[in-house]
């Protein structure tokens, strides 16, 4: 092989591994990527049963209702809208009712979520940014209940 | 100063040793780039013999890696450094010694000036251990408490430990604390006069004012104890007439005034409450139906003509919690005792007239409720009883702490 | 006294740090050998400087200095011992100082061991070294000062994150930074070249132990920071591709091909651009890292406390570094010479191959990294990338890698034969085959791929040792001869086999772990009994329970294996008195079969049960044992004399060198 082909097998090796890789990942971005939506825009319809996404807000106040075993179900609120999440499993150590959380599941028929992934930030203070993002986009004002008395930035 | 003499220290060992390379004789290069590549292919050399030896690469291998090495070898000992640097040389001005001497001036003045922008020179170091060993007359109290507080929280049940913080608790306003306190002085060391009177003393101010339940008993003891005993006896009368048994009350501050003392500073004390208590009375005849929210602040005491029972204007206690906020418990501690009252009426009110304007506060609304009933003033407690509904609209669990709170104040619901 | 004396000793060594970026790379412009001789005093008395303001700060923290503010923020009187002196790396600003540190120690060390380096080259890699430590210093004083004091001290400090007082993380960071850190020596040495527009040929000697050691740095700190996640966090998991983790496995795929990449420049001089490309790359990589971290862009559980000034102040910082560098990098790369030619099928087209897949992984953790950064910046939507994205970009790209790796080691420099390298290996490919069949005997369930994962795995372990029996005949000599190779390979090649079956370990404890863990959520009355694995767990009850700082719910658990009582867990929840904040502790049993994990959940309301949740990890210390025999095997590699720094031994140049070299 002369000096030409030589590096010409190399480079063509390289960009066919690029361009495989380019097509990997545009395709799993495709499929795998979840959106994140709050109780509004479920009420909204901007979600299909079935379709993968996160669901996040607040806990409702009231609405931690425990069931047979380690089934839970609670609502997740925009203080808007709120949407009745059921989750089998632990919850996390910083799961609290008025606190923010992240859920990730699908709906069923019926417009519950089924949740197989619940997440409570290991901070007292913890707000999900999305949700804070996401209700201050609502024009929700976040109430004292987000207050603790061992206030802690960490 | 021995700070500043060790930061001089410091920074003159730092400008000899980045001067001294400057301040040398002119002296070539120590590893020109030329012989240092060279090193590097003699010695890489030496290493294609030993890998052939050791078989790691065949003796074809290795000739041909020692051809291309002698190649290289061979191209750059006839080259020569400046040739490979394209760049032209800059100007070999300043000279060293010149930048020595301006490293020497600058680099001091650049440091102390940063520092003394950021640093706190005056402040000496504080570890805690030092702080909480100094002697007592040096230490500040709340090193003590900080040192008593760290030991109890070792020993829960040493008895002397409660017994000794509780009076500080009390002189430092920490009114919640220093009532646990006696209390456990109490429960593990048994009653005395001083334990008693320092419990309820801490726990009527612990609890803005108001005597509450077990402040009553704990006076009661006291009375017990001490018949005649004048502070127990102005403290129950109070909690009677918080209780809205304005006779007894009444009856009561005119005993304690009876056997008084000629001299003694706290008749007026009793005076202002027995006139407030005609007050009262002639007020619940006259129109008790106003709800308390319209009452001018403070209004029920005619008698107080004292400037530091004036309420704080509402402007100022807009951006304030509605609760008592430090100034205020505060200005609580400095009163004397009957001004207390009055004092916490004005807050009263000022919660009331706060929670009109912001009815969303349940909390607040749960502390007036409770106040009102405390106050004996079961009218107003019902009426805010019903606005705290209002907040507490389709929220179940606040609506729970509602019905437990007028079943514990036995208010209608 | 002593915290004003480390805060002047930290602002008189950024002071330093701008003579030291100054004045050699001007001697270096004017040709000034005594302008250049200054970078050496200043790295090491720019080290000393930054050592004595760490060593203060760690003084206020372990007396419990409540005068300083980052010292009431993170610490608390009650605090044990070890979690005190953690607790100055615990947070941004002290983490900053130790960054520094690092990064001064790593230039003091060059100028130490430097000697024999060309002295331009020297002064330049010390002065870019230097400006990296400067830009981070005044970031320090600018923003991140943790030598402020407080007028109104406070009795006791507000304490340290309970989740991360553990042993684990306690020594996390520092491993990390280390190694992020470790890739500026490489990053220097690039710019340095770029700056002389030549390339010495010491540079790869250079380069490579030190890369090799900020590698073996970051490999054991993202260990650490794994096997914390996976006993701490109480998901049972060990790797959750949290955007916190990719900025550190980011500049470890990067640094990886850099370690590579570099061998083949220094045998053959070639791939030069490529390296030096790749040095800056694997920086930039380590300071994104930095950034994404602190600067809230990302949400993570190992996030410290974000503030966006300080985000744009890294960001710049970062913006200068990698922009700059890669500017020279454009304007300056083509002046370098190229080197030696190779065939495709040879040693150094093996290597390409292994930059080519690491760098395409690399990006692909990028992409899946920074995707939600840059949609929501475009459209404003929301999205998280997770797990299904790396399992169908990452993953793909590492089997080839896997399969392709034992073959480069056997490859001769500049031509090879596949066919003779395919049969070299076929004892390796016959005990894949075996625990292919061995896996799928084993286990009725788990996906189709996991077997023929296994198999690769066994295979890279195989193919490792099999090449160390190539080296030393074993299998054609007579046992003397066996031995006698033995001893005389280099250590180096020691280091690569160590390093490459380590990588095999690490892939069966994945795959194991990935594909045949058993999880179980249930609820126990106490007395009542679980089957998770083979093990019967009884659970006897929770209890009360008082530890240092902290209270916990202690739960006892007993467990038997075929009748045999093995162990009693303690899975607890606990909340931690300043601040006081929940966590659980997993109960777990670990053994060569795998990890019988634990966690206690919540009491139910009504029957005086608990929930739990059981988890068996089979194999899953493999991961970490994996990590280990790299990071050993990256130490065997540096002990090699050939490797070791101040390379070029100018004595040896006068005898014979051969014979010198051999009996060593």
């Amino acid at each position: 092989m002369t000096r030409k082909q030589k590096r010409g097998v190399l480079i063509g090796a390289a960009v066919a591994i690029l361009a495989i890789a380019v097509i990997m990942v545009a395709m799993a971005l495709r499929d795998t990527i979840v959106f994140f939506q709050t109780p509004s825009d479920v009420a909204e319809g901007k979600v299909q049963p079935g379709e993968r996404f996160r669901l996040g807000g607040l806990v409702e106040d009231g609405s931690v209702k425990r069931g047979q075993g380690t089934k839970v179900k609670f609502a997740v609120t925009d203080t808007l809208q709120s949407v009745s999440v059921s989750y089998e499993g632990i919850l996390p150590d910083l799961f609290r009712e008025g606190q923010g959380v992240v859920t990730e599941g699908r709906l069923d028929s019926s417009g519950l979520f089924v949740a197989d992934t619940v997440l409570a930030k290991h901070d007292e203070n913890y707000m999900p940014p999305e949700v804070a993002a996401a209700l201050k986009e609502k024009g929700v004002k976040l109430g004292s209940g987000a207050e603790h008395p061992d206030d802690k930035s960490n | 100063m021995i700070l500043w003499i060790a930061f001089a220290v410091v920074a003159a060992a730092a400008i000899a040793v980045l001067a001294r390379p400057l301040l040398a004789e002119q002296h070539g290069m120590t590893a020109s780039a030329q012989e240092a590549d060279l090193a590097v292919y003699r010695d890489q050399l030496a290493e294609i013999d030993a890998d052939r030896d050791r078989g790691l690469i065949d003796a074809a291998e290795a000739e041909s890696a020692r051809t291309e090495l002698a190649r290289r070898l061979l191209q750059r000992s006839e080259q020569s450094d400046d040739a490979a640097q394209s760049v032209a040389a800059l100007p070999k001005f300043p000279s060293p010694a010149t930048i020595a001497y301006a490293t020497a001036a600058t680099v001091p003045i650049l440091a102390i000036a940063i520092y003394l922008a950021l640093g706190s020179p005056s402040m000496p170091g504080m570890p805690q251990s030092a702080r909480l060993h100094q002697s007592p007359e040096q230490a500040g109290v709340e090193e003590l408490v900080a040192k008593v507080e760290a030991q109890l929280r070792e020993t829960p049940e040493d008895g002397r430990g409660w017994d000794a913080i509780a009076p500080v608790y009390l002189r430092l306003r920490r009114f919640g604390d220093a009532s646990k306190a006696f209390s456990q002085s109490i429960r593990l060391l048994g009653e005395t006069p001083r334990r008693l009177r320092g419990f309820a003393e801490s726990t009527v101010l612990a609890n803005n004012g108001i005597v509450i339940e077990p402040a009553r008993l704990a006076y009661q003891q006291i009375l017990t104890n001490e018949p005649g005993d004048h502070e127990a006896r102005f403290w129950l009368s109070m909690a009677d007439e918080q209780e809205g048994m304005l006779e007894a009350a009444d009856k009561g501050y005119r005993a304690v005034l009876a056997d008084a003392p000629e001299d003694a500073p706290w008749k007026s004390v009793v005076e202002a409450r027995i006139a407030s208590i005609a007050a009262q009375r002639t007020a619940e005849t006259s129109g008790s139906d106003r709800p308390a929210s319209q009452k001018p602040a403070g209004g029920q005491n005619p008698a107080d003509g004292d400037a530091s029972t004036q309420p704080v204007p509402p402007a100022a206690s807009d951006a304030k919690p509605p609760g008592p906020t430090s100034e205020d418990i505060a200005a609580a501690r400095e009163l004397s005792k009957d001004d207390q009252q009055a004092f916490i009426n004005a807050m009263v009110e000022r919660l009331a007239d706060k929670l009109e304007k912001d009815p969303d506060d349940f909390d607040g609304w749960l502390r007036l409720v409770r106040a009102y009933s405390v106050l004996g003033r079961r009218d107003d407690a019902d009426r805010a009883l019903v606005s705290a509904r209002k907040s507490a609209e389709g929220n179940s669990d606040r609506n729970a702490r509602l019905d437990a709170l007028a079943s514990e104040l036995g208010l209608g619901i | 006294m002593i915290v004003e004396f480390g805060h002047f000793a930290l602002v008189l060594a950024v002071v330093v740090a701008l003579f030291q970026t100054v004045v050699p790379l001007w001697g270096t412009l004017s040709r000034e050998p005594r302008l250049m001789e200054t970078a050496k005093p200043a790295a090491i008395v720019q080290l000393l400087l930054l050592l004595v303001a760490f060593l203060a700060l760690t003084h206020a923290y372990v007396t419990s200095d409540f005068s300083v503010a980052n010292v009431v923020a993170n610490s608390h009187s009650t605090k044990p011992l070890i979690y005190r002196i953690s607790g100055v790396w615990g947070n941004h600003e002290g983490s900053m100082l130790l960054w520094v540190l690092i990064l001064a120690a790593f230039g003091a060390a060059v100028a130490i061991f430097g000697n024999n380096l060309p002295l331009s080259l020297r002064a330049n890699v010390l002065s870019v070294q230097a400006s990296i430590a400067l830009a981070f210093g005044v970031f320090i004083l600018a923003t991140s000062n943790p030598f402020l004091r407080l007028e109104d001290v406070p009795i006791d400090g507000r304490g340290l994150n309970p989740i991360l007082q553990d042993p684990a993380l306690a020594f996390h960071p520092p491993f990390l930074y280390a190694g992020y850190v470790g890739f500026s020596i490489a990053f220097s040495f690039a710019i340095a070249a770029l700056i002389e527009g030549r390339i010495d040929a010491a540079w790869a000697r250079w380069v490579r132990p030190w890369t090799l050691a900020a590698w073996m740095c970051l490999t054991l700190g993202i260990a650490m920071g794994s096997w914390w996640a996976y006993y701490e966090l109480g998901w049972g998991g060990w790797w959750f591709w949290d955007p916190v983790e990719n900025a550190s496995f980011m500049p470890w795929l990067a640094g990886t091909a850099l370690l590579h990449s570099a061998l083949v420049m220094e045998k053959r001089e070639t791939l030069k651009v490529w390296t030096i490309l790749l040095a800056i790359l694997t920086f930039s990589l380590s300071l994104m890292g930095a950034f994404l971290v602190r600067s809230g862009v990302l949400t993570s559980v190992h996030a410290f406390a974000v503030d966006p000034e300080r985000g744009v102040a890294i960001l710049a910082i970062m913006t200068i570094f990698v922009g700059g560098g890669l500017a020279l990098f454009a304007l300056r790369a083509g002046e370098l010479r190229q080197g030696g030619l190779f065939a495709p099928i040879s040693r150094e087209g093996a290597l390409v191959l292994n930059n080519v897949l690491l760098t395409t992984a690399t990006a692909t953790v990028f992409v899946g990294t920074l995707y939600p950064l840059l949609l929501e910046g475009l459209t404003g939507a929301k999205i998280s990338v997770g797990p299904p994205y790396f399992n169908l970009t990452f993953v793909p790209l590492m089997v080839p890698l896997l399969i392709a790796l034992p073959f480069g080691p056997f490859l001769p420099w500049k031509r090879g034969d596949i066919v003779a390298v395919s049969q070299r290996l076929i004892w390796a490919a016959v005990l894949a085959l075996v625990a292919m069949v061995a896996t799928m005997a084993l286990s009725q369930r788990g996906p189709w791929l996991a077997p023929i994962m296994m198999a690769v795995g066994v295979y890279v372990m195989a193919g490792a040792v099999q090449e160390l029996a190539y080296r030393a005949k074993i299998g054609s000599a007579g046992r003397d001869e066996i031995l006698r190779r033995l001893r005389n390979l280099p250590r180096s090649i020691y280091g690569t086999t160590l390093a490459h079956f380590g990588v095999g370990v690490m892939v069966v404890g994945i795959v194991a772990t990935s594909a045949y863990q058993t999880e179980k959520v249930l609820v126990l009355k106490p007395g009542d009994t679980a089957e998770v694995a083979g093990y019967t767990l009884t659970f006897k009850g929770v209890a009360p329970h008082k530890g240092p700082n902290f209270r916990e719910q202690l739960g006892t658990i007993e467990v038997m294996r075929d009748g045999t009582p093995i162990t009693t867990l303690h899975p607890s929840k606990r909340i931690y008195d300043s601040p006081p904040q929940p966590t659980s502790e997993a109960g777990i049993h670990a053994s060569w079969r795998g990890d019988l994990y634990t966690v206690l959940g919540d009491a139910q309301e009504e029957d005086g049960g608990y929930a739990f949740r059981f988890y068996f990890n089979p194999l899953v210390r493999l991961i970490w044992l994996g990590a280990l025999i790299m990071f050993i095997a990256g130490g065997v590699s540096l002990s090699d004399r050939r490797l070791r720094v101040g390379a070029p031994k100018r004595t040896s140049r006068a005898e014979t060198p051969a014979g010198v070299v051999a009996a060593e």
